[in-house]
């Protein structure tokens, strides 16, 4: 189903088509090169040793790993790359060194794509993987440079062309019809450093759809930077969702990019949000469910402190049991969902 | 402004010591002088030493310090800020009792003071307003931006096409320290058309003239920046070098090249070296609100 509806992109978007397997393709291969750095100088050293093999135990003793299961992830994806082997999860035995030259080569072939939105993630997500490494937990979604980075990766491309996809998918004019022309309330949900929500004003402004735009997260320093910045000379209203909940039954559209995967209990979530939403109210967005091809993007943002990316019958059940339609495309991982009549 | 001053012996009420400073009140009727003196005089002795007033008298605002032996009165105008003379007449007294030794001296006699003047006028040098940076810019719908700083009574004007007379400076700084208060720093208000945003925060303020025509989405961001100035006038700004690709992604190599001009420099050195200052502080103003520079005092 997924495959069939990528081909299904790759015919009547070809040019998008591109563009998502430059994603897929660079988030792969430089999170590899990531991880590899982030490794080097404590694989390099078992080359000291007799048959270049260490045992994973004394590997992880000597480094101060705690979190087996998540190196034994790391050095799987050493492994398909050539450094490693793994020997029955008992073993590693260094096959090449980790030489920085090469890797700065593997770098030269990312999409620009992946490298606007992630090479400034590079050195902290390098700092984050050992800290999990040795069991310390992640810090808050907004703490220190993340603010920044996240704002750096919001502005790219990568997230951009997710979120016009998404606008695209949810037909906003016809919900401005069957609102006769009165102005729809929006509201940004996760809005971030505000980027999402300045594209939705210019799609809606593009579009003539007369609007009331609101946007909202929990990052007090995210939100400053959207209304003190991003969006100063805008009329948009934007509120910290700590502080205060959005009014129940009073949002025509609510839009949600990549939110859902970082609550603990998303179900909640989505129904926090449908009693926002009126009636006929819609919730849309963007949402990246678990795949092979997505492995390495899921790695890290769990990394940074997310649940993970669902895979796509947990996401189903997420609006199933809020009582409410959804519709999801694979290929570009937008959604529209509506209540059930 | 300063209109006059006089030193009085507060057991006596003897005049020690007086300067007429403004021509309007030198022009003043004797008559009138005379019972605001006598006025003053009473006033005086009724205050406790260490003492500080002030009082409204033939529309005039009147400070007066009193410590020891003697009480220091100035006159000045009512708009003027009563805290900043306040500061001035302290000075005076103490300054006064620190030259000549009261206590020694008897009878006293007044000519005896006469010297003081060049003691005055260099203490008065101080509390006048000296301009630092007179510069053209070029930002829309923005008249006159005044930035001040009480420590030295120093400020840097920038002013547009619509000059506005220097003789004004003096009387909007004024205005801002009146009008603004711990409790509201920022204060929004009109004059003659035009629209003024003052703002004061320690001892640093600011004065942004608009024109008329200017909505207010227009000056949204030269207000930000105006209250950003006025938070880091004595701070210098560096940029955090783990974070310089980052800055890069977000600003553009060149606006972190030129930053890197005035990376370590104080807001006073950046009015001093950069040919648009204030642009290049709206910029600072966005790295820092992105955590990308580092403070320093």
């Amino acid at each position: 189903m997924s495959l069939f509806k990528i081909l299904g992109l790759a015919i009547r978007d070809p040019a998008r088509f591109k563009v998502l397997i430059d994603a897929i393709k660079g988030t792969q291969l430089y999170a590899n090169i990531v991880v590899a750095r982030a490794l080097q100088a404590q694989l390099n050293k078992v080359a000291e040793l007799s048959e270049k093999k260490i045992a994973l135990e004394e590997f992880m003793q000597q480094n101060n790993f705690r979190n087996k299961s998540l190196l034994l992830e790391l050095l799987a994806l050493l492994e398909k790359d050539g450094f490693v082997k793994i020997k029955k999860d008992d073993f590693v035995i260094l096959k090449k060194q980790i030489v920085e030259e090469e890797l700065k080569k593997r770098e030269k072939k990312v999409a620009p794509i992946v490298l606007d939105a992630f090479e400034a993630f590079g050195d902290y997500t390098e700092r984050a993987l050992i800290e999990r490494l040795e069991g310390v937990p992640p810090a808050s979604f907004d703490s220190n440079e993340l603010r920044v980075l996240w704002n750096v990766a919001l502005r790219g491309d990568f997230y951009t062309i997710q979120r016009r996809d998404a606008l695209n998918f949810a037909q906003l004019d016809k919900l401005a019809k069957r609102n006769q022309n009165q102005p729809i309330r929006i509201l940004d949900f996760g809005c971030g450093s505000g980027e999402g929500t300045i594209q939705i004003l210019t799609f809606l402004r593009e579009k003539n759809i007369p609007h009331n735009l609101e946007a909202c997260d929990i990052s007090e320093g995210l939100l400053e930077i959207a209304a003190e910045d991003e969006a100063l000379e805008e009329d948009i209203y934007f509120f910290n969702y700590k502080e205060r909940k959005p009014k129940e039954g009073y949002y025509d559209a609510i839009f949600i990019s990549q939110v859902l995967h970082w609550p603990d209990d998303p179900v909640q979530m989505v129904s926090d949000l449908k009693s926002y939403l009126k009636e006929n109210g819609i919730l849309f967005g963007v949402q990246s469910t678990f795949s092979k091809r997505l492995y390495q993007i899921d790695l890290f943002i769990r990394l940074l402190g997310a649940k993970g990316f669902p895979e796509e019958k947990e996401f189903y059940r997420w609006f199933e049991e809020n009582d409410m339609n959804v519709r999801f495309d694979p290929a570009t991982y937008t959604f529209l969902a509506t209540k059930k009549k | 402004m300063l209109h006059y001053l006089m030193i009085l012996q507060r057991e006596t009420g003897l005049l020690l010591f007086s300067e007429k400073i403004s021509k309007e009140f030198k022009k003043l009727q004797p008559e009138l002088i005379s019972g605001l003196m006598t006025a003053l005089n009473e006033f005086s002795k009724m205050m406790r030493i260490g003492e500080l007033s002030t009082f409204i008298s033939h529309n005039f605002k009147v400070v007066i310090s009193a410590k020891e032996e003697i009480s220091v009165i100035l006159v000045i105008d009512l708009e003027d800020n009563e805290n900043l003379w306040k500061s001035c007449a302290v000075e005076v007294v103490s300054t006064f009792r620190k030259q000549y030794n009261l206590k020694k001296i008897a009878p006293i006699e007044s000519s005896y003071f006469n010297d003081f003047n060049q003691t005055l006028a260099k203490i008065l040098q101080k509390y006048s307003w000296k301009i630092v940076i007179d510069q053209k810019i070029s930002l829309d719908n923005v008249s006159l931006l005044l930035f001040f700083d009480l420590r030295n009574f120093t400020y840097y004007r920038f002013y547009s096409n619509n000059t506005v007379a220097k003789s004004d400076d003096e009387t909007l700084i004024e205005k801002t320290l009146e009008i603004t208060t711990t409790e509201t720093p920022e204060v929004k208000t009109t004059e003659g058309g035009a629209i003024l945003y003052l703002i004061q925060e320690g001892t640093f303020g600011a004065t942004l003239m608009l024109t008329e025509q200017a909505r207010e989405k227009d000056y949204l961001r030269v207000q930000r920046t105006v209250a950003f100035i006025v938070k880091h006038f004595s701070k210098r700004f560096s940029l955090n070098q783990q974070l310089e690709k980052a800055a890069i992604s977000i600003f553009g190599e060149e606006t972190i090249r030129e930053f890197s001009l005035y990376d370590g420099k104080s807001i006073p050195e950046i009015f001093r070296d950069a040919v648009e200052p204030i642009r290049i502080l709206e910029n600072i103003r966005r790295l820092m609100l992105r955590g990308l520079l580092v403070l320093m005092e």
